[in-house]
């Protein structure tokens, strides 16, 4: 029963992995964007959600809204006050990338001036576990993860392919020089990927504020989980990023059966490895010609 | 353990960073100990304790005096944890005792907990065996420090007396502590 155990929470941990994964692959995919800071993204969303429904004690659905609000205003921001500064004067990746880490830097601390050092914990009954079956024991905030998780990728689908502005997003991806000539902006829709690539983290960082807790540094797990799972899914590909997330995630708990919990972190950056090594292109990587 | 008639059934060891425990909770479950045993510090205790009762580990918990953070005190999960601590009367009526006692509490509104008295007794016991170098006319140095220590028979701690054994290890009389929600603990049990 202990693997079932652990599946279960693999399961679990591979969705909210898939949810951040997809938002940075997301912008990174169209906008070519290191967004270093998505991990910031993360914790800004877990901690207004703390802020507003335990501290200020609102209801849930309106203390979410905030921490969407605030997730996508701190992308879009970045983007037009950070990004596309740097672009319209250089346009240097490495730039770009150290501006990014540098802003997810400001972040961590402004949270930890404002919010202490600790670790917060939003409080309900979804997270005690119960058991199904001897052995077996699943929190109903597991539901809520799986739930979340795929309605969110049912819009994102639904967006990126029955709607005009999904199509123009797509077409950003694929050749920006291009979508000009059709009257569309590149800027303006970089701002369109980096709002709902940075909402996408909202859902992923209000459970994990219920399941495992916030803590000002936790971004930067967060972002290498994201890195990974970008380069295991296939550069690119929004579907290989998700999928890669949930892959990873069974792959932390799952290697629980075999090793000591000390090195379920490492497991990450073994598979990283050998997909580096003997599938660089990712899981969904599309073959190039240079 | 195996002197106190206990046997170790598992042991499992995680990354200081590390704030999901589920998958250790399955493992610990997978074991079936009569009780379990934290050691551990800082900001993941507070989680890992949450974790370990929302999966199902419903078996005692205990650990040592790095649990006695304010966030642990007060968290309904923790309630009954047992942990070690050096032992500490308050309401001892020494000066130092009573000074500390008094002042924290003027500044902070609340007892100092164990992590407040051991860092304070750490500066203390510095500052003592400074004061006795100074007095004696040596220069306060890492070697005279430690011969000053060793020739010091006994410390004046906040609410203990305590010695130091040759290998720096602090003896101590030891309490037992058990968490009883609301950001209180009593103590059960005392010990030389």
């Amino acid at each position: 029963m202990l693997f079932a155990q652990l599946l279960a929470n693999g399961l679990q941990t591979g969705a909210l992995y898939a949810l951040v994964a997809a938002g940075f692959s997301l912008i990174f995919g169209m906008t070519r964007i290191f967004h270093a800071a998505h991990g910031a993204t993360f914790t800004i969303a877990g901690f207004i959600f703390y802020e507003c429904y335990v501290v200020l004690g609102w209801a849930w659905p309106l203390a979410a809204l905030a921490s969407a609000a605030a997730a996508g205003l701190f992308g879009v921001l970045l983007d037009r006050w950070v990004y596309a500064v740097i672009q319209r004067h250089e346009g240097s990746f490495f730039t770009v990338f150290v501006a990014s880490f540098g802003a997810a830097i400001v972040v961590q601390n402004v949270i930890s001036i404002v919010f202490g050092r600790g670790m917060v914990t939003v409080s309900t009954p979804l997270s005690k576990s119960l058991e199904i079956i001897p052995g077996l024991f699943i929190a109903p905030i597991a539901g809520a993860v799986l739930a979340s998780a795929i309605v969110s990728f049912a819009l994102l689908q639904w967006l990126l392919t029955r709607t005009n502005l999904g199509i123009a997003l797509r077409a950003l991806g694929e050749n920006p020089a291009l979508i000009e000539v059709y009257g569309l902006t590149p800027r303006r829709l970089s701002q369109y990927v980096f709002l709902i690539g940075s909402v996408l983290v909202v859902p992923a960082a209000i459970l994990t504020a219920a399941t495992s807790g916030l803590n000002p540094s936790m971004g930067n797990h967060v972002m290498l989980i994201s890195i990974a799972a970008t380069i295991v899914g296939g550069v690119g590909s929004l579907k290989g990023a998700a999928v890669a997330g949930l892959l990873l995630g069974l792959a932390e708990n799952l290697c629980l059966a075999f090793i000591d919990p000390q090195w379920s972190e490492a497991v990450t950056f073994v598979i990283l490895f050998l997909f580096i090594l003997f599938r660089p292109g990712g899981v969904y990587g599309r073959a190039t010609v240079s | 353990m195996k002197a106190a008639g206990g046997e170790v059934v598992g042991s499992f060891s995680i990354p200081t960073t590390a704030q999901q425990f589920s998958g250790v909770a399955a493992r610990v479950r997978d074991t079936k100990p009569d009780a379990v045993y934290i050691a551990t510090y800082g900001n993941q205790q507070v989680q890992l304790v949450k974790q370990l009762r929302d999966n199902g580990v419903s078996q005692p918990l205990a650990s040592y005096s790095a649990m006695s953070l304010p966030s642990i005190l007060s968290l309904p999960e923790a309630k009954g944890l047992v942990y070690t601590s050096q032992q500490v009367s308050l309401d001892k009526n020494d000066p130092l005792t009573k000074r500390v006692e008094e002042d924290y509490k003027k500044k902070y509104g609340k007892e100092p907990n164990m992590y407040v008295l051991n860092y304070y007794n750490a500066v203390l016991t510095f500052a003592d065996l400074a004061a006795a170098l100074e007095k004696a006319g040596k220069p306060v140095t890492g070697e005279n420090l430690l011969a000053q220590r060793k020739a010091t028979k006994n410390f004046q701690f906040v609410g203990a007396t305590v010695s130091f054994a040759e290998d720096g290890t602090v003896k101590s009389p030891i309490q037992i502590n058990e968490m009883v929600g609301d950001g209180k603990s009593k103590v059960i049990s005392t010990a030389k």
